[in-house]
């Protein structure tokens, strides 16, 4: 079995039909903060979905291992309880008080104690009493995201662009907080398309591209994100991709 | 005898599990006699009447002369029992006083009539439980209140019965100007019938009120609720809210109704649905009327099922189905309803947790 805390092994996810992921790999190791970057559509939130098991993401090959555990099988609640967590890109508006979402999890992830504390560095005391996303703004859903991740003291964060719409000051906060869970030995794979959050980040591991549903390896993460930035995706249109 | 004595224990024990603190403060109703009844001594001295209502027909015959089946057509010596509620002028009673409706016998028909007084500036808060030991009975209720000049009154009324259960209640509440009355209903009861109609006349300039509905219909039971405002003083104001989740084969209809007549006055009806399952029915009725031309009245409904998005995210933090399911029903029977003393808000959000819980 592979020493990754991550590892995705040539998975094909469907969505209504369509084939959205294509035979992807990808490892990530405890204390490493991987970074997987490409295009809109590229097929980024639909792996991440599949890993954390979302029922719509259908895995129809390949296998997901959290460490050596098979949790292909597993839904998507025994994958959290096992220890992925996910911040969503786009959660849904609940009908449910923020503040009783954190103090679910965190009773359940045992974290109560922490709850003030994640609370007051994400500065969410103010959606407390608000249904959880209703009317949020768009860095106010990354910030609360990103608490419902801390809470549930994961193994593997998958982190589906927690810095878009997220001003200066919050990605600091929010990337001292990636390197802080990264340091505590959790597996982070972040999905990003902007170079502020990464260049915050201290715990870089390695990068991954994906286009059109397939996932190449680019080197270490800080070299793909300069060569993202200066060129784009389009050195990663031919032989790159497996 | 000691059947009877038997059967108040376990109705105070019951009423005990839904929050109802009746040896604090309150007065125990089974079948057709008032059984118990406690006040605080310094309440009394006060000038707090606390008493059965036959017994306040007779010791009290000017108030009850003046306040009793005013808005209400009936007759006292139709009644069985029922309770009558005097707070004096200027008076706050802090400590909510508990009042239980228990149907405690097969084939008993329980006739009540309550009356409500609160003299100008005052301040109190009611609570009523009625549910039942038995199966097979009936509970047929009406109830008067004033609310006077600058006084506030706040009523919450939970309704526990058992399945063959019928239920009949009329309720009818006076809010004089700058008085304020604020309703909280929770029914979590498996009752057969429920019909219950609340009229709330605001004579008073300036007075407001606000009613909160939650109602939870399983197994059978057929549930119809009708409430309605008259907005009658200048600037007086209301908000109907509600929320109804319909379970198994059961049914919810409720209506709305505010009617404007003052100057300036405002109303708002919120009501939201949610069906679980496939045999429950909810229908709801809103109705705005303006007989003035500056009221601002306003209505939002919604009737939906739990949201398959809403699910699969609680699903992916940890949560299994049913976890899942009764914290987004938790979430929707929320109404804000604020203004609960502490003591009583930790036995609603109690009966709210279990009514989430609870499976039909
Ligand atoms: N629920 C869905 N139903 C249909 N198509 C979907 C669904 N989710 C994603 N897709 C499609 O899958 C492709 C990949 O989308 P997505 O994974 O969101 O990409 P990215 O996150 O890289 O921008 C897109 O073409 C998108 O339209
Ligand atoms: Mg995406």
């Amino acid at each position: 079995m592979s020493q990754a805390s991550l590892s995705v092994s040539g998975i094909t996810v469907e969505v209504d039909g369509t084939i959205v992921v294509k035979k992807a790999n990808l490892d990530v190791r405890s204390g490493e903060i991987a970074i997987l970057m490409g295009p809109n559509g590229s097929g980024k939130t639909s792996l991440l979905r599949a890993i954390m098991g979302f029922p719509s993401y259908k895995i129809i090959a390949g296998n997901i291992y959290l460490d050596s555990l098979d949790v292909t099988n597993l839904p998507s609640w025994e994958r959290a309880k096992a220890g992925i967590a996910i911040a969503n890109q786009a959660p849904p508006a609940l009908s449910l008080k923020t503040k009783w979402l954190f103090q679910k999890i965190a009773e359940k992830y045992g974290t109560q104690e922490e709850l003030g504390k994640v609370v007051n560095e994400i500065m969410l005391q103010h959606l407390l009493e608000r249904p959880a996303f209703n009317g949020f703004s768009g860095g106010e859903v990354k910030r609360a995201e990103i608490a419902t991740v801390m809470l549930s003291k994961p193994k593997v964060a998958l982190l589906d662009e927690p810095d878009s719409g997220v001003d200066v000051e919050s990605t600091k906060k929010i990337a001292n907080m990636i390197d802080a869970m990264a340091k505590k030995g959790v597996a982070i794979l972040l999905v990003t398309h902007a170079g502020m959050l990464v260049r915050n980040l201290k715990m870089l591991g390695r990068g991954y591209v994906m286009i059109n549903g397939r996932i190449s390896q680019g080197s270490n993460a800080r070299d793909l994100l300069k060569s993202v930035l200066e060129e784009g995706y389009r050195n990663f249109r031919g032989s790159d991709i497996q | 005898m000691t059947n009877e004595s038997d059967k108040l224990r376990e109705a105070m024990t019951k009423a005990r599990e839904i929050g109802l603190e009746v040896e604090k403060g309150g007065a125990v109703i089974l079948n057709e006699n008032l059984l118990y009844k406690k006040l605080a001594r310094d309440l009394e001295k006060m000038g707090v009447i606390y008493s059965e209502i036959h017994e306040a027909a007779r010791e009290y015959p000017d108030l009850f002369d003046k306040y009793a089946f005013k808005t209400l057509k009936g007759d006292v010596n139709k009644i069985d029992s029922g309770i009558f509620l005097y707070i004096p002028k200027g008076l706050t009673v802090k400590e909510p006083i508990f009042n239980c409706f228990v149907l405690g016998n097969k084939k008993v028909v329980q006739k009540v009539y309550n009356l409500v007084v609160l003299e100008d500036g005052s301040r109190a808060i009611g609570v009523s439980g009625c549910f039942t030991l038995v199966n097979e009975a009936v509970h047929s209720s009406l109830e008067e209140t004033y609310v006077g000049t600058g006084a506030s009154y706040t009523r919450i009324m939970i309704h526990n019965w058992l399945p063959s259960v019928g239920v009949s209640a009329i309720s009818s509440v006076e809010v004089g100007e700058k008085g304020n009355y604020q309703d909280l209903y929770i029914n979590y009861s498996e009752a057969k019938s429920i019909s219950f109609n609340t009229m709330i006349y605001q004579k008073g300039s300036d007075s407001t009120s606000r009613a909160d509905q939650i109602v939870s219909g399983t197994g059978f039971s057929s549930l119809k609720y009708s409430t309605e405002v008259f907005l009658i003083g200048d600037r007086s104001s209301s908000q109907l809210i509600s929320r109804l989740l319909a379970r198994g084969k059961s049914s919810i209809a409720t209506k709305a109704r505010i009617v404007a007549s003052g100057k300036l006055t405002k109303g708002h009806i919120e009501c939201k649905g949610l069906t679980l399952g496939d045999g429950a029915e909810i229908s709801t009725v809103p109705e705005l009327r303006s007989l003035s031309n500056d009221a601002e009245l306003t209505h939002e409904a919604s009737i939906g099922k739990i949201k398959r998005e809403e699910l699969e995210y609680l699903e992916s933090k940890g949560f299994n189905e049913e976890e899942a399911v009764s914290l987004l029903i938790r979430g929707f029977l929320e109404t804000g309803f604020s203004d609960l003393p502490s003591t009583i808000r930790a036995s609603v959000e109690s009966v709210l947790d279990k009514l989430s819980k609870a499976k039909g």
